[in-house]
């Protein structure tokens, strides 16, 4: 698959994942332009377009993990930069609740309920256990909840 | 919850990256420019110095009467006009350095600018320059067309630090000025956040509670309710304008978090007058699943004690009391919510865990306390498949009048 192709597919999908992990457009980009080159030199072979997918999330999520870290001393979050483009308020109240979530319940939570993969899909793209899954998602509800 | 989830993914999908930002991507990724230059990520290395002198995100018209603003008023408008020119005429999309930042210097430039904001400036400025050569030549500059922090192998002086943080301060200073000038009222969009405020307002002059007054009610409450002292917790309170809770949806809602974000605590207070809609505690260990057997022995007393709560802490009256909880495969729901029917239909329910604990309080947002119900068996029919991977789960419901 061309660059192009590659990055028109997969980039708002990458994108959006990004902007809720880490409430910032630069870091976002940084970490598209990584994802994609690190898909260039190193994917493996996909069985099937969802397994390619589930690839470039896995290696998004990886590396904002990676900047969080970075971070951990100099947050650097603005949480209108996500909301901004909300329409209608209701909206806005409840994306900054899943983007105030936790890192760990947060990726769970977006993974099951934004992009609509099941437990046992997302267990190994975030490479833990079905059970820890669950707990994440039954926390992600709970929260959620309480922010709303 | 489902129109929450609804509204989330519609939200979601308002995050769209624009059609440069792929572009840019699409260059980079082809010229390899995606694999990191520098290990040290570039805009931690600029937001570093920005967020130790507290400038961003305040507004400059917000700007309190401080040693840097004095300072910024006395640079020539030349200067400022030229740091301008040099932003918007750089081809970089941010800053960078030549070298990360050192642990020592990191430590330093933050003790530098707290004293920076006291009035402790650099004797020199750091020099502006346009080329590689002259840039590679004084080894410690500012290389302005690619927006680049010359710094020398060694470790940054004080004086040298005090100059990069100058430099921050004044470049930030001229371009929202620039913009201020420029685009005035065109260019800002309130944000979400300047909304609530401005709505905050608003309901203060209208007759309505502040939010100092909110949050002071939610703690008396925090006491009141679960023996809790808030001055030890994570205060967060937010204006909320779309959770309808008794027929309203103007609220202060009132978080309480202790420092390990385990235990937490929430309130809404209505905003006409102060007075408690909801309180509701969540552990992060959720509650202990109690098997039918337990439950015989556990309702009597949980009884007796939310209809205390209920007369006493919370100087409610009602005429009748249900009991409403399910059970899946012989384990029962986390808590048992008691409504408390009033004269007119309406009800409030009180929440708790089958050892006893207080869970929270909620006026019903219908008015009969069977749509209470039956809300409450959509919302568990749907938690409990939901928690098992989409799988329809056999729920049995129970609702049992509470005999005096």
């Amino acid at each position: 698959m061309s660059v192009e192709a590659l990055v028109k597919e997969y980039s708002n999908m990458l994108f959006r994942i990004c902007m809720v992990m880490l409430c910032n457009e630069q870091d976002a980009q940084d970490v598209l332009q990584d994802t994609f080159c690190r898909y260039l030199e190193r994917a493996p072979g996909f069985n099937d377009k969802e397994h390619e997918k589930a690839w470039l999330i896995k290696v998004a999520t990886n590396r904002c993990r990676d900047i969080h870290r970075q971070r951990r001393r100099h947050p650097w979050i603005d949480i209108d930069e996500v909301t901004a483009s909300c329409e209608m308020p209701e909206q806005s109240e409840v994306l900054e609740a899943l983007v105030r979530l936790p890192d760990k319940t947060k990726i769970v939570t977006y993974l099951h309920y934004i992009e609509g993969y099941k437990i046992s899909e997302i267990a190994p793209m975030l490479g833990i256990s079905a059970q820890a899954v669950k707990k994440r998602l039954q926390r992600g509800r709970e929260e959620l909840r309480l922010r709303l | 919850m489902r129109e929450d989830i609804k509204n989330l993914q519609d939200a979601v999908n308002t995050i769209r990256i624009t059609e440069s930002m792929e572009a840019e991507i699409i260059q980079k990724v082809k010229s390899g420019a995606g694999k990191k230059r520098h290990p040290f990520p570039r805009m931690a290395a600029v937001a570093l110095v920005i967020l130790l002198l507290g400038l961003l995100p305040v507004p400059v018209r917000a700007l309190v009467r401080s040693f840097i603003q004095a300072r910024m008023e006395e640079v020539p408008e030349e200067e400022m006009a030229s740091i301008v020119d040099e932003a918007n005429h750089s081809t970089a999309n941010a800053d960078s350095l030549s070298r990360p930042y050192t642990e020592e210097e990191k430590r330093r430039l933050k003790e530098l600018a707290s004293l920076y904001k006291k009035g402790t400036f650099p004797k020199g400025e750091l020099a502006r320059v346009d080329s590689v050569e002259e840039a590679e030549r004084l080894g410690f500059c500012f290389l302005a067309p690619s927006s680049m922090f010359y710094l020398p192998d060694r470790e940054l002086t004080d004086e040298e630090m005090l100059q990069i943080i100058d430099f921050h301060a004044k470049r930030y200073y001229a371009l929202e000025q620039y913009v201020e000038e420029n685009y005035g009222d065109e260019y800002r969009v309130q944000s979400p956040r300047e909304i609530r405020e401005q709505r905050k307002e608003e309901i203060a002059e209208n007759g309505g509670i502040t939010e100092e007054k909110a949050v002071a009610a939610a703690k008396e409450w925090l006491l009141k309710i679960y023996g809790v002292d808030g001055e030890s917790l994570e205060c967060r309170p937010l204006l909320s304008e779309y959770v309808p809770i008794a027929g309203k949806t103007l609220f202060y809602r009132v978080m309480y978090l202790d420092a390990s974000g385990q235990q937490r605590y929430s309130f809404f207070i209505d905003v006409e007058d102060g007075g408690l809609a909801s309180a509701k505690r969540y552990a992060e260990n959720g509650n202990e699943a109690f098997t039918a057997v337990e439950e015989d022995a556990c309702l009597p007393g949980l009884e007796r004690e939310a209809a205390s709560f209920a007369k006493e802490l919370l100087q409610m009256t009602y005429e009748d009391i249900y009991a409403a909880y399910y059970r899946v495969d012989e384990i029962l729901s986390p808590t048992v919510s008691f409504l408390f029917v009033r004269g007119d239909g309406g009800a409030f329910t009180l929440e708790y865990s089958w050892d006893g604990s207080f869970v929270g309080f909620e006026e019903s947002r219908f008015s009969t306390y069977q749509e209470e119900y039956e809300d409450r068996k959509a919302s568990a029919e749907w938690t409990e498949k939901m928690s098992h991977g989409g799988e329809e789960r056999d729920v049995s419901f129970f609702l049992e009048k509470v005999e005096d």
